[in-house]
C-alpha cells in the first residue's frame, strides 16, 4: 500500500514539473551565444552586448552586409546591420556589427520599410522611405540618412514609377548591369537595367506579360479562392534583386492575413532570358549570392533552414543556419584560409538567458561560405 | 483519502498542460443578423463583407469574408467563427477589428475605384464571446432627405479620415434610435449634408473610417425614433456646429448636448 502511495506522488510530482516547464518542454533551444555551423562555414565575426531593455524572443526582420566593408581592399572590416523584432519589446532600430563590436543603433525620425532593407556599394544599407530610396549609415549611435539613391517615381524618363530598384555586383567582377528598376504595367512586370541609378534605365529591357497575375494566382495558402472580390490578384511585394550574372530578377512576395497572423511568402523569379516564364516557390528569398537564390523555408530556431535554388527556382540544395534567428546578408570578398574569396555570408542572432540587470545578452556572427561552392557544398 | 490527493493533483496537472502554452490565444465569433437597404427606391443589391485588421477595403489579405443577399430580406445571417488571435498581453481579452461593406457596382469582380462601400466600421470583440451586430443599413441612392443614408464611392484619390466615436452610454444606439453620421461642406450640417450614414448597432457605433474629401462632420442620435433630426426632441448632437473633419477627429455625443 505504502508503495503504491509513493508511486502516485511521484506521478503527482513528475505531472508538476512538466506543467511548470511545458512551454519550453521538447522546445530546441540555441544552447551557444556562436553556435556552430554545417561544414563549409568560415566565422568572420561575432560580437556581444547586453539589452537591459529586451527580454523576449528575437526575429530577424531584415538584415544586410554593410556595403562599402563587403568590399574593401582590407578584408578586416566586414560590417552587417540587422534590423529585428523582439515580442516583448519593440527595438525601435536596428543592430551594427563590425570590427569595433555589436551596438543597437536608433532609427530616430526615419520612417523607413524595414523589410525593404537591401545591400548597396556604399556605406551602410538601402531602405525604402515612402516612394524613394535612401542609404542609411550608423552616425554613432543614430541612423542617418546621408542620400537619396533613387525617386521610384522619376527613375526613368517615362511617366511610369518603378516598384523597386536593386543593385547587383557580385564581388571580384565588374559586371556592365549594376542596377535594375522593376516597374508594374497592369499585369505585366518590365525591367530597366544600368551601371547608374538615375540614369533612365535604357537597354537592356526585360518585360514578363501577366507575370503579376500570375504571381496571384500562386498564392497556395492564402488564395483567393473563396474571397475573389476582397483578395483577387492582390498580394505584396516585399522585396525585389537580381543576379547580373545569372541574369534573372527575383521578388519576394506576400500575402498577410492581419487577422489572424497567418502569412504566405513566396519567391518569385523571372528568367532575363526567358521573360515570358514566371516561377514562384514557397519560401522567404533573402538575396542572391552570384547567380544562386537564398531562400528562407519554414523552420524553427536553432536550426534555420535554407534552399539554394537557380533562376529557375530548381533546388541546388538546402543548407541549415544555427542559431536563435538567421538572415543571408549579402555577397563579399573575405581572406578564407587568407586569400581574397568571394563569399556569401549568413548572420546568425543568439539571445542568452535573462542576465541580473534584467535583459539579455544578444550575440551577432557572421558565417562565410565560398561562392564558388555554395550551391554543390564542400 | 492519499489516492484521492494524488490523483486530484495530476488532474491539477494537467490541466496546467494544457492550459500553460495557449493561454495566449484568444477566438471569437461575429454575427450580422441583417443588412437593410432601406433607401426610397431600394436597389438591394448583393453587397461584400470582410472583417479586417485595418480598416483598408484594398490592402492586406481578407481570410473573413461573406456575400449577402440584401434582397432576399431574411438572408441567413452572416456568421464568423473562430476569429482568432494571439495577444501578447495576457491580460487583454478583447480586440479592435475593422468591418468592411462593398458593393461591385462595376462587376469587374474584385473591389475597385468607383464601387459603393459604407466607411470602415470599428467593432471590437471579446475573447470566447459572440458579438452580435441586429442590423446595418446599405442605402444605394442619393435621393434627398427624408432618405438621407449616402454612400461612398471608393476614391484611391481621396484621402482616409479616422472618426472616433464617443457615446456616453452606447446602448442608446438601436434600430429605433439609430446614430447618424453626416458629412459636408457646410459649417452647419443640421439642414444640409453630402452624405449621411445610418448605424442602428451599438457594437459599430465606436468609430469610422471615411474614404472622403468633405470638410467637416457632425452625428446625432435620434432619440425620439422618428427618422429624422427633430428640434425639441433633445436629440443628442456631437457639437452646435459641425466639427472639422480631420485626420482623427473625435464626436462626443452626452445627454448634456441636445438638439
Amino acid at each position: 500500500m505504502m508503495q503504491h502511495r509513493v508511486a502516485l506522488s511521484a506521478v503527482a510530482v513528475v505531472a508538476l514539473a512538466l506543467a511548470s516547464v511545458s512551454c519550453n518542454f521538447m522546445m530546441p533551444t540555441a544552447n551557444y551565444p556562436v553556435m556552430r555551423q554545417e561544414k563549409g562555414f568560415h566565422l568572420i565575426r561575432s560580437a556581444s552586448m547586453t539589452n537591459v531593455w529586451f527580454r523576449g524572443d528575437i526575429k530577424i526582420v531584415a538584415a544586410v552586409l554593410d556595403g562599402a566593408s563587403s568590399r574593401d581592399a582590407v578584408y578586416d572590416n566586414l560590417g552587417a546591420y540587422f534590423i529585428v523584432d523582439a515580442k516583448d519589446l519593440k527595438l525601435d532600430g536596428f543592430f551594427h556589427i563590425d570590427s569595433v563590436g555589436l551596438r543597437l543603433v536608433n532609427r530616430g525620425s526615419l520612417q523607413y520599410e524595414p523589410e525593404s532593407m537591401s545591400q548597396g556599394p556604399e556605406e551602410g544599407f538601402w531602405i525604402r522611405q515612402g516612394g524613394l530610396i535612401i542609404q542609411v549609415i550608423d552616425a554613432s549611435g543614430s541612423a542617418l540618412d546621408v542620400a537619396q539613391i533613387a525617386n521610384l517615381g522619376t527613375v526613368t524618363a517615362d511617366l511610369v514609377p518603378a516598384l523597386w530598384m536593386d543593385w547587383d555586383h557580385p564581388p571580384g567582377t565588374t559586371p556592365a548591369e549594376r542596377y535594375r528598376a522593376s516597374f508594374i504595367s497592369g499585369n505585366d512586370i518590365t525591367f530597366r537595367s544600368d551601371i547608374d541609378p538615375l540614369s533612365g534605365g535604357a537597354s537592356p529591357d526585360y518585360s514578363s506579360s501577366a507575370a503579376r497575375s500570375f504571381m496571384a494566382n500562386s498564392f497556395e495558402e492564402l488564395s483567393a479562392t473563396g474571397s475573389p472580390y476582397w483578395n483577387d490578384g492582390r498580394f505584396e511585394f516585399k522585396r525585389f534583386g537580381f543576379s547580373s550574372t545569372a541574369e534573372y530578377s527575383w521578388f519576394a512576395i506576400r500575402r498577410f492575413d492581419g487577422v489572424s497572423g497567418r502569412e504566405e511568402t513566396r519567391a518569385a523569379a523571372i528568367l532575363d532570358i526567358e521573360p515570358g516564364a514566371t516561377r514562384t516557390v514557397r519560401g522567404e528569398p533573402q538575396g542572391n549570392a552570384g547567380g544562386v537564390l537564398v531562400i528562407r523555408q519554414e523552420s524553427k530556431a536553432p536550426a534555420i533552414r535554407y534552399s539554394l535554388t537557380d533562376g529557375r527556382l530548381d533546388e541546388y540544395r538546402k543548407i541549415t543556419i544555427y542559431g536563435d534567428d538567421a538572415y543571408y546578408l549579402g555577397d563579399s570578398l573575405e581572406l578564407i584560409d587568407g586569400v581574397p574569396t568571394p563569399v556569401a555570408v549568413f548572420g546568425a542572432i543568439t539571445a542568452g538567458p535573462e542576465g541580473k540587470e534584467g535583459g539579455r545578452r544578444i550575440t551577432a556572427s557572421l558565417w562565410a561560405h565560398r561562392l564558388s561552392t555554395l550551391a554543390e557544398g564542400e | 483519502m492519499m489516492r484521492k490527493r494524488t490523483i486530484t493533483l495530476i488532474v491539477v496537472a494537467s490541466i496546467m498542460l494544457v492550459a500553460s502554452c495557449d493561454s495566449r490565444q484568444r477566438m471569437a465569433t461575429l454575427v450580422i443578423e441583417a443588412i437593410h437597404d432601406t433607401s426610397a427606391t431600394p436597389l438591394n443589391p448583393t453587397v461584400h463583407i470582410a472583417l479586417s485588421e485595418k480598416p483598408s477595403f484594398t490592402e492586406g489579405y481578407k481570410a473573413f469574408t461573406a456575400s449577402y443577399d440584401i434582397a432576399s430580406g431574411g438572408s441567413p445571417a452572416v456568421v464568423f467563427t473562430g476569429i482568432s488571435w494571439e495577444e501578447q498581453d495576457r491580460s487583454r481579452k478583447s480586440r479592435e477589428f475593422w468591418l468592411l461593406i462593398a458593393y461591385d457596382t462595376d462587376g469587374m469582380d474584385g473591389i475597385s475605384e468607383g464601387d459603393h462601400i459604407l466607411p470602415a466600421m470599428r467593432v471590437v470583440l471579446n475573447d470566447g464571446e459572440e458579438t452580435t451586430i441586429p442590423i446595418i443599413y446599405f442605402d444605394t441612392t442619393s435621393l434627398p432627405a427624408p432618405d438621407p443614408d449616402f454612400l461612398f464611392s471608393l476614391n484611391y484619390s481621396r484621402p482616409w479620415k479616422t472618426v472616433r466615436i464617443f457615446i456616453d452610454d452606447t446602448s442608446r444606439v438601436t434600430p429605433a434610435t439609430r446614430l447618424f453620421v453626416r458629412f459636408g461642406n457646410l459649417i452647419d450640417l443640421t439642414a444640409g449634408f453630402d452624405h449621411q450614414i445610418a448605424i442602428g448597432a451599438k457594437e459599430i457605433a465606436s468609430g469610422l473610417v471615411v474614404n472622403t474629401d468633405m470638410p467637416n462632420v457632425w452625428a446625432y442620435i435620434d432619440t425620439s425614433g422618428d427618422g429624422n433630426l427633430t428640434a425639441g426632441a433633445n436629440e443628442l448632437i456631437s457639437s452646435l456646429t459641425s466639427n472639422p473633419l480631420n485626420d482623427y477627429t473625435n464626436l462626443i455625443l452626452y445627454s448634456g448636448l441636445v438638439y
